[in-house]
């Protein structure tokens, strides 16, 4: 029972709302602005990241005591790059197609500010557990914008979800045009500002 | 934070480094045989879209049995070479060569009973490689088809090469104008020529990526023209 408790649960609601690593942090939005033009890669990018943040944390919080200080970027960095090289290798063999389409961004997950932020900041102090659901939280919470971001770029932009056609062909006789500027990565950070304002303006109220 | 001495630094990071070093390698093991078969499915499939035979990951392999009779690689005077096969050939590797020795791909398809021959080509688009196959009539002058792919062209912009709509232009063109000087495939602005066998229309906001593909057409099918005049029917 202690395990689901509310207090327990915390690093893991936290991030997806309130401390949400994209819209209030404002980490990890270049790779937001370049994998959310379809809603499947973006899903994909976001489990992996998940994948990432969650394993990393877990494996970082369980070895701290051990981290010689020194050294210690160098050491999350390295499990850091090995995860996400381990993740490229199974989206090869597994999801190919998507794959392809995420090319260069699942190596970049390296670079993703949220993961080593989430090491430094809570992995580097806190107990396996909570750690392991900071980042699980964290990845789901930067897969929320993403997945936000992508359905409306993939909508006005190709008019489909997940590659199915939503806008019926009708509209598209009576003079519809799907908008080429949403696919283009400026929109992206345009959506991503609504959100931001969006989130903004919600949580003020709740104060 | 406790203190730990250089010794110990030493072999903490050693130790992680081989961990992770023997963590990867298994990885990468296992994964080999998939992600080469996704590989060639790929390449099967894009084959077979060259001559609008449409396939799916799981079929792809016997489609392209049923349709494929076989491969050859040839060089520029038009021998066969027997020691090399067109699956094993890294086409960027062969366009540093020059022409007389480069090995050039081929493979000899069959469709509800027609002929065709189906020459794979790679060039460079505005970010990074562009490739295709480009699919022709025994006359070894008119496209049937053609398919191309690109590593990180711009959505929406030169990343349309890809798609059916510019795809579809190049079906009955011809490589060889009336006097059967080679002329390849001229990808020009629309409205900008007069409709004819050896132009298509390029893709707005996408002109480096279609001059590049311009480009590898004329580079990669030239070097197959005496094999062209020698084998051509009718």
């Amino acid at each position: 029972m202690s395990v689901f408790s509310s207090k327990k649960l915390k690093p893991l609601i936290h991030p997806i709302l309130t401390e949400n690593p994209v819209t209030v942090q404002i980490l990890g939005i270049c790779s937001a602005l370049a994998v959310t033009v379809k809603l499947e890669p973006a899903l994909v990018m976001a489990l992996s990241v998940t994948a990432v943040t969650g394993c990393s944390n877990l494996i970082i919080s369980s070895i701290r005591n051990f981290i010689p200080n020194s050294i210690r970027i160098i050491v999350q960095l390295v499990v850091i790059a090995a995860l996400v090289i381990i993740v490229d290798q199974v989206l090869k063999a597994f999801a190919y197609e998507v794959s392809k389409q995420l090319s260069v961004f699942v190596g970049l997950i390296i670079t993703n500010c949220i993961i080593m932020g989430r090491l430094e900041a809570f992995a580097m102090a806190n107990k396996p557990l909570p750690s392991f659901l900071d980042g699980i939280g964290n990845g789901a919470g930067y897969g929320l914008i993403l997945a936000a971001v992508a359905f409306f770029r993939e909508l006005f932009g190709s008019g489909s979800l997940l590659g199915y056609k939503v806008i019926p062909e009708a509209f598209y006789e009576f003079g519809y045009r799907d908008n080429g500027l949403v696919i283009l990565p400026p929109m992206a950070l345009i959506i991503m500002g609504v959100i931001i304002w969006i989130q903004k303006a919600c949580t003020k109220e709740a104060k | 934070m406790k203190n730990f001495s250089n010794l110990y630094i030493f072999c903490f990071s050693s130790a992680l480094v081989l961990l992770v070093a023997a963590a990867l390698s298994f990885t990468s093991l296992t994964l080999q045989p998939q992600q080469s078969k996704n590989v060639e499915t790929e390449r099967q499939r894009n084959i077979l879209s060259a001559l609008g035979v449409e396939s799916t990951v799981k079929n792809a392999e016997e489609q392209y049995r049923q349709h494929i009779r076989h491969g050859v690689v040839i060089k520029a005077d038009g021998n066969i070479v027997e020691s090399e096969t067109p699956e094993k050939l890294d086409l960027k590797k062969e366009n540093l060569k020059p022409v007389a020795e480069r090995y050039l791909p081929l493979y000899l398809a069959e469709k509800n009973g027609q002929s065709f021959i189906v020459i794979p080509v790679r060039g460079t688009g505005l970010w990074g490689p562009i490739w295709g196959n480009v699919a022709l009539e025994t006359d070894m002058n008119t496209i049937y088809g053609v398919t191309f792919d690109h590593k990180g062209e711009t959505p929406g912009l030169g990343a349309e090469i890809n798609t059916p709509k510019f795809r579809q232009q190049f079906a009955k063109k011809k490589l060889f104008d009336a006097s059967g000087q080679f002329t390849s495939i001229a990808v020009e602005k629309p409205g900008s020529y007069l409709p004819n066998d050896h132009t298509v229309d390029a893709i707005s906001g996408g002109t480096l990526t279609s001059k590049g593909l311009q480009e590898m057409l004329k580079n990669g099918i030239e070097p197959y023209q005496t094999y062209f005049s020698q084998h051509k029917l009718n």
